[in-house]
C-alpha cells in the first residue's frame, strides 16, 4: 500500500539521523496531527499511515534543508497530498489495464449521514478531496491551498466547486442530508 | 446547502471518532525507512548480477564453520560487543541575552501571515526593530478585538499554542537587533478537546497591545470555536548544521546473507565496505555497527585492526555473524545492518524458519 516503489522494509537501524535530535522531536510531536491530515485526505487509516510514514522518510532525508524552512510541517503536509494524489493516478491507471474487484466489506458498513458522506468524499478525485480538506479541515484559504498543492487559484476554486457539486449531487440524489 | 454543507464537511473530517492511532515506535519506523532508502539509493548504483555472483561464491570460500574466514581478503568476524547506539543531543545555538524591553514607537507591525494544520489555524504576527538598539520583547501581549456591538474588549486566550516549536527555531524571549523580527503566534480552532465545538466566537480588527500602549492591527476578524490562543514572543532562528557525515564516501553492500535462515542459530555473512572516494579511508575511531533482524538488535565493534584503512576506490570485505533469537516468529524478515552515527547502512529480506 506503501505509494512508493517499497522495497524491503528493515527494521529498525541505528544511524546518523538519530543524531538529529530536532527532527525526532518534531516526528513524535507532529505524527499524529499529520496522521489525521492524511486519514482525511486519503478516508482510509493504512494508506494514511503509509503516507505520513514516507512523507516523513522523505522529510528527514532533506531534514537539514527542511527545518531551514519556516513551515516544516507544511513541507510534509505538501509531500503527503503530492504523493497521496500521484499514488492515485498510478492506481487509476493501473485499475484501466487490469480490472480490479471492489473491496468487499466483511460486516456491513456502518451507516448514517456522517458516514454516507464520509463514503462519498472518498469517491472524489483526489485533488478535489484535497481542496476540500484543506479548505475545511485545515481552514486554509484558497491562495493557501493553492500554495500547497502547487496550482493557481482558480484550480483550487474549480476543484473545490466542482467536489461540493458532486458531494451535493450525490447526497441529494441519496437523500442523505 | 453550501453553509450546512460546509458545516458537515467540518464535522466528518474532525470527528475524533475517526481519528487514527499512532505508532508507538514511529521514531524508529521513520528511522528505519530513511535507512531503507539510501541503502537502497547505493545498492541500485552497484550491478546486482555480478554482486549476487560474487555474495554467494565469496562466502562459501570465505568463512569455515566457526565463522573464521578460510581465504584470504575476508576480515574476520570480531566478537566485541558494544553498547546501542546512542545519539549526541541535538545542536542548539545559544539564545541571546535579554536585553532592555522594545518599545512600541521602535516597533513596526511587517507583516501578519496565516497558516492552517490539522483543524488549527495559526496568525503570525512579525514586528520589526525599527530602533538603534537590540531590544526584547518578552511573554504575551495583551489581545483585543471589537465585539458584535463594536465595543472593543479583552479577548480571553489561553497561553501557549499548537504553533510553538522548540527554542532550536524560536528562541524566547524574542530579543532582537535592529530591522530583525519577532513573531507572535494567535491561534484559533473549529477543532476543541472533547469534541465538536458548539459555537464560534468572533472579533473584528484585532490588535495586540503591548505594555507600553502601543498597538498592532493584526487581523481584521478572527473567529474560532474553541478558546483563543496565544503564544509568546520569539526570535525565528536557523538551527545549526547537522554533524558532518564521517564516512561520506562509504557504501555498504551486504553478501552471502543466506536467503532462510533458523532461529535460535547464529549465520554468517559478509559485509563490504567500499570506498567510492578519491582518497583512502582510516577507520578510526574504529566504528561500531548494528545488526537488525526482525526488530531485534544486535551491535559489535568494527574488526578495524585488521584493516585500519580502506583505499581510495577499493574495498574491504568483513566477515559477520548474527545470532538469530529464538522467539524471532517465522516467515519473511527484514535485516538491515548500518554504522553507527553514520548514513552508510544496507538492508535485505530473509525468511526466517523454525
Amino acid at each position: 500500500m506503501v505509494p512508493d516503489d517499497g522495497a524491503a522494509v528493515p527494521e529498525p537501524a541505528v544511524t546518523r539521523w538519530a543524531a538529529t535530535g530536532d527532527f525526532d522531536a518534531f516526528v513524535r510531536a507532529r505524527h499524529l496531527a499529520l496522521l489525521r491530515f492524511a486519514h482525511a485526505l486519503t478516508g482510509d487509516a493504512e494508506l494514511a499511515a503509509d503516507l505520513v510514514q514516507d512523507a516523513l522518510v522523505r522529510t528527514g532525508l532533506g531534514w537539514s534543508r527542511v527545518r531551514r524552512r519556516d513551515n516544516p510541517e507544511g513541507y510534509v503536509r505538501r509531500v503527503i497530498v503530492t504523493r497521496y494524489v500521484s499514488w492515485w493516478r498510478r492506481l487509476r491507471r493501473e485499475r484501466l489495464v487490469a480490472a480490479v474487484p471492489e473491496a468487499a466489506y466483511d460486516t456491513p458498513p456502518p451507516s448514517g449521514p456522517d458516514e454516507t458522506l464520509w463514503r462519498l468524499l472518498a469517491t472524489l478525485p483526489p485533488k478535489q478531496r484535497a481542496v476540500i480538506v484543506l479548505r475545511f479541515y485545515e481552514d486554509l484559504t484558497e491562495v493557501e491551498v493553492a500554495r500547497v498543492l502547487d496550482c493557481s487559484v482558480g484550480t483550487v476554486k474549480s476543484n473545490g466547486s466542482r467536489g461540493l457539486a458532486r458531494l451535493r449531487q450525490a447526497l441529494t440524489a441519496g437523500g442523505g442530508r | 446547502m453550501t453553509d450546512r454543507l460546509d458545516q458537515d464537511l467540518r464535522r466528518v473530517l474532525r470527528d475524533p471518532q475517526r481519528s487514527p492511532t499512532a505508532s508507538p515506535d514511529l521514531v524508529e519506523r521513520v528511522r528505519a525507512g530513511m535507512a531503507r532508502r539510501r541503502a537502497r539509493r547505493r545498492m541500485a548504483v552497484a550491478t546486482a548480477a555480478v554482486f549476487a555472483v560474487a555474495a554467494v561464491a565469496g562466502v562459501a570460500a570465505a568463512l569455515t564453520p566457526d565463522g573464521r574466514p578460510a581465504s584470504p581478503g575476508v576480515v574476520p568476524w570480531l566478537d566485541a560487543p558494544v553498547a546501542p547506539y546512542s545519539p549526541p543531543p541535538p545542536a542548539t545555538s545559544s539564545p541571546w541575552p535579554t536585553a532592555p524591553a522594545c518599545q512600541g514607537a521602535h516597533l513596526r507591525l511587517a507583516g501578519v501571515d496565516r497558516e492552517g494544520a490539522t483543524g488549527h489555524t495559526g496568525t503570525f504576527a512579525h514586528v520589526q526593530n525599527t530602533g538603534r538598539s537590540r531590544c526584547s520583547l518578552s511573554g504575551s501581549p495583551q489581545l483585543t478585538g471589537l465585539t458584535g456591538a463594536g465595543a472593543r474588549v479583552r479577548i480571553p486566550a489561553e497561553q501557549g499554542t499548537f504553533f510553538d516549536y522548540p527554542p532550536q527555531t524560536q528562541q524566547r524571549p524574542a530579543t532582537i537587533d535592529p530591522n530583525e523580527q519577532a513573531v507572535l503566534t494567535i491561534e484559533t480552532s473549529y477543532s476543541c478537546a472533547g469534541g465538536a465545538p458548539a459555537s464560534t466566537t468572533t472579533y473584528g480588527r484585532v490588535q495586540i497591545r503591548l505594555p507600553d500602549g502601543a498597538t498592532f492591527d493584526v487581523a481584521d476578524r478572527l473567529d474560532s470555536s474553541c478558546p483563543f490562543r496565544i503564544g509568546t514572543w520569539y526570535r525565528p532562528v536557523q538551527p545549526p548544521p547537522e554533524p558532518a557525515e564521517p564516512w561520506p564516501t562509504l557504501q555498504a553492500r551486504l553478501q552471502g546473507v543466506p536467503a532462510t535462515v533458523h532461529a535460535g542459530a547464529p549465520f554468517d555473512y559478509i559485509v563490504e565496505l567500499a570506498n567510492t572516494g578519491p582518497a583512502d579511508v582510516t577507520l578510526g575511531p574504529c566504528p561500531a555497527y548494528a545488526q537488525a533482524l526482525a526488530g531485534t538488535r544486535a551491535d559489535y565493534r568494527l574488526n578495524c585492526q585488521a584493516r585500519p584503512v580502506i583505499p581510495a576506490g577499493g574495498s574491504v570485505r568483513f566477515a559477520m555473524r548474527l545470532d538469530v533469537r529464538t522467539d524471532v516468529p517465522a516467515g519473511p524478515a527484514k535485516m538491515l545492518w548500518s554504522l553507527h552515527g553514520s548514513s552508510v547502512a544496507a538492508g535485505t529480506e530473509v525468511t526466517v524458519i523454525r
